[in-house]
């Protein structure tokens, strides 16, 4: 959609600089919450005074639709007209969400919380999925937790730890699972997604579904083992397009930047007479966690099996002579180009703090810390050499 | 006659100096990359002036005990040094015994290191051997739970050679047998679990000797990297980074000035207009990382680029950018310019700019302005 913005050399540094042209975010709804079976257990959601999902169902969800970013009031009422909650929520500019109403008014009070979309790209093989914890089971001490378990054929397993709220913005960071989708010979491989007992580690719901690639899951936690059954239950949110991988080339140097984040992106250089795996190194430009400008290099190391690094500086002088400037690697990351104008700059460790205080891209946080790229400068889309 | 010649041997010892061993010494300490210069000193007598961070030296020593110090930063003769060691210099097993300055004084203490070939199997006179070392001075190093695991692999054409790999901690080595095989080609990498590491290959064994590779940085002073060193030469640096964005950068539309090489402009011109857009990175005053938008275009005079300079400011301000300063850029060819800045006024800043991949044509000078 950029390419088409470009006119002129000029607006670049206001298309670096400016805030991105959106003003809407995404919102999908769902209800997940175990009510009184006086109710029918339907809910209608309201949204700045809209229905946009009336009587919904349990365990179903509403279709997507826009709504102005900023702050706007969410009301859910049952199946008699009752309202169960109103919440104001902050929704980001081009942010896509899942507003969904959890509790059952009891063991937890009826809520309506936010699950915001990751960013990741998809390739043509994978799918992802996203776990949400909205089952208001009581435990002896509290609200119980579960493990889970994601395994699809014989490929990785994943196995977390998981808390009621987990996956919402009211529990902070939320993680996101990458899959392929596809075994090794061509065939579908059924997919089992497992809740257990953090103390026996014995299975307590599972459910096994067959996967499709290039889809967004959402694997969720429900019911509260009174009104309604504990489940493991797997959601397919939405089919989306995927994206291919290509080789760097000369085309991919000049200016990119980040739609998503005004004033971040990466300056790459491409070197073609340096050994392959050092051809690309970059400056990353952007602002810290306090907003400041700042910047990083991004190099590509010899023999590194993470593909860059992320250099911070410090302690140089205005005059630029060297000085004391100090240097620490800050992160491993990769560069991944889908074609000479698309690209996602991704860090590999996902268990430490993201993107590490100092850095230009301090302030993003999972599920939306791929920083996806679209290259401004030199203009166009095809893999031309900058000039 | 065993003890008679014994005798006589001793005799002989006690009248000629004992034979000179070479031994390597070396600055592995990635927290005196703000030291230097850093000194070394062998019983007392200063062998080297300033041995920088990486870098070996080599000197004969007599066998039996010697006392190491190193001194940082050594301008100032009465700074305490780093960490002193003495160490027992002999020759065991055809290896060449290694000094090493470690730690980063921060999270691993310095000290130094001293292998001699205890740990070298008997027959390395006969056939080369690797080792591998964990001197990164990280955090907890020193504790399994890191997960670091050393591995070396060697293949010949043929693909014979041995590949393992094994458990390492800090200050810890693992001595692999790379195989008896003509021509192996080895590689030398840490691998943390889940997290990915670091290889370093065509390594070249030596050929009756013990070949080390040295994981060493700390991410903070130093990025990790693998040095292998072979007898008393680095043969090998897995080349984590340089210090210089100059160093790594290497583009048309990337210009540096190479006597500010921490800084750098990347230029942008237009094909179908005169407009100039660029981005300097460099530093505040307050040494902080900062960097500029300029834009612009053609001057008064042929190669003149006028710029206005703005500094980005992520806030609530819906434009997050504020004016700062200007620029003028002359061309004086494709691959050479000079940038002039004025920043709030009165901070003048001059950088002599050459391209980084220098090009024979260029819009800049084609335009005709």
């Amino acid at each position: 959609m950029h390419q088409n913005v470009i006119r002129s050399i000029a607006a670049s540094a206001a298309l670096m600089l400016a805030p991105a042209a959106f003003a809407d975010a995404g919102l999908a709804t769902g209800n997940l919450a175990p009510q009184e079976t006086g109710t029918g257990g339907v809910a209608t959601i309201e949204v700045d005074g809209v229905v946009r999902a009336d009587r919904l169902a349990y365990k179903n969800f509403g279709n997507a639709f826009r709504v102005r970013a900023g702050a706007v009031v969410a009301r859910a009422r049952d199946g008699a007209g009752r309202e169960l909650v109103t919440r104001t929520l902050t929704l980001e500019d081009g942010r896509d969400y899942v507003l969904l109403l959890t509790g059952n008014g009891q063991a937890a009070p009826y809520r309506l919380q936010l699950s915001i979309d990751h960013n990741y790209p998809i390739h043509h093989d994978e799918f992802t999925d996203q776990d949400i914890h909205a089952a208001p089971i009581t435990s002896s001490t509290g609200l119980r937790r579960f493990n889970t378990r994601a395994s699809c054929g014989g490929g990785r397993v994943d196995v977390g730890s998981f808390e009621y709220g987990d996956g919402t913005l009211d529990n902070g960071r939320s993680y996101v699972q990458l899959r392929r989708g596809l075994a090794g010979n061509g065939e579908d491989q059924q997919c089992l997604f497992r809740l257990s007992d953090p103390a026996t580690n014995a299975p307590v719901a599972e459910t096994m579904f067959q996967p499709e690639t290039g889809v967004r899951y959402r694997f969720f936690a429900i019911g509260d083992g009174v009104r309604q059954p504990l489940e493991a239950f797997v959601w397919l949110q939405k089919r989306e397009p995927t994206v291919a991988t290509v080789e760097a080339s000369p085309g991919v140097e000049g200016l990119w930047l980040d739609p998503f984040n005004p004033g971040t992106g990466v300056a790459i250089a491409y070197d073609p007479d340096a050994p392959l795996q050092n051809r690309v190194n970059a400056i990353l430009y952007g602002f810290d966690e306090s907003g400041r400008a700042t910047w990083n290099l991004v190099a590509s190391e010899t023999g590194l099996t993470r593909g860059v690094a992320l250099f911070e500086y410090a302690g140089g002088s205005p005059q630029g002579t060297r000085g004391t400037v100090r240097y620490r690697l800050s992160s491993g990351a990769t560069l991944e180009f889908h074609s000479c104008s698309e690209a996602t700059l991704k860090l590999r460790q996902q268990s430490e703090p993201l993107f590490p205080s100092g850095t230009a891209f301090g302030q993003l946080e999972p599920p939306r810390d791929a920083i996806r790229l679209v290259r401004i400068l030199p203009p166009g889309t095809v893999c031309t050499s900058a000039s | 006659m065993i003890t008679k010649n014994l005798v006589l041997a001793a005799l002989l010892g006690a009248s000629l100096p004992a034979a000179a061993i070479d031994v390597a010494i070396g600055n592995l300490s990635p927290a005196t990359l703000e030291r230097e210069p850093i000194a070394v000193f062998v019983d007392g007598e200063r062998v080297e002036r300033n041995l920088m961070y990486r870098r070996f030296m080599r000197v004969d020593l007599a066998e039996g005990r010697h006392t190491v110090s190193f001194i940082a930063p050594a301008n100032i003769l009465t700074n305490p040094p780093l960490v002193t060691r003495e160490v027992t210099v002999t020759a065991r097993n055809a290896t060449t015994p290694v000094v090493v300055l470690a730690g980063n004084g921060a999270t691993q203490p310095f000290s130094i290191e001293y292998y001699d070939g205890l740990t070298q199997p008997g027959t390395a006179n006969q056939r080369p051997t690797a080792t591998l070392h964990h001197l990164a001075p990280f955090e907890r190093a020193e504790t399994a739970e890191r997960g670091l695991v050393a591995g070396f692999s060697c293949r010949n054409n043929a693909r014979d050679g041995n590949t393992e790999s094994r458990d390492i901690v800090y200050r810890g080595e693992v001595v692999f047998d790379p195989g008896a095989f003509a021509r192996l080609v080895c590689s030398a990498s840490f691998v943390a679990a889940g997290v990915g590491g670091i290889e370093l290959g065509t390594l070249v064994l030596p050929s009756n000797g013990t070949l080390r590779a040295f994981l060493i940085g700390d991410a903070v002073n130093a990025p990790f990297e693998i040095v292998a060193l072979t007898v008393t030469e680095v043969q090998a640096l897995s080349g984590g980074g340089a210090l210089n964005p100059s160093a790594i950068i290497r583009s048309p539309t990337f210009w540096f000035d190479p006597d500010r090489p921490t800084e750098g402009v990347n230029l942008f011109e237009a094909t179908t207009s005169n407009e100039t857009f660029g981005t300097w990175y460099t530093f505040a005053a307050d040494g902080h990382p900062l960097w500029y938008a300029l834009t612009g275009g053609v001057g008064t005079s042929f190669g003149r680029r006028e710029f206005t300079v703005f500094e980005p400011r992520r806030g609530s301000a819906i434009m997050p950018l504020s004016l700062a300063g200007s620029a003028v850029l002359q061309y004086s060819d494709c691959n050479t310019a000079e940038l002039r800045v004025v920043i709030g006024g009165s901070d003048l800043r001059t950088l002599r700019l050459k391209r980084s991949r220098p090009v024979e044509v260029c819009i800049a000078l084609d335009r005709g302005d």
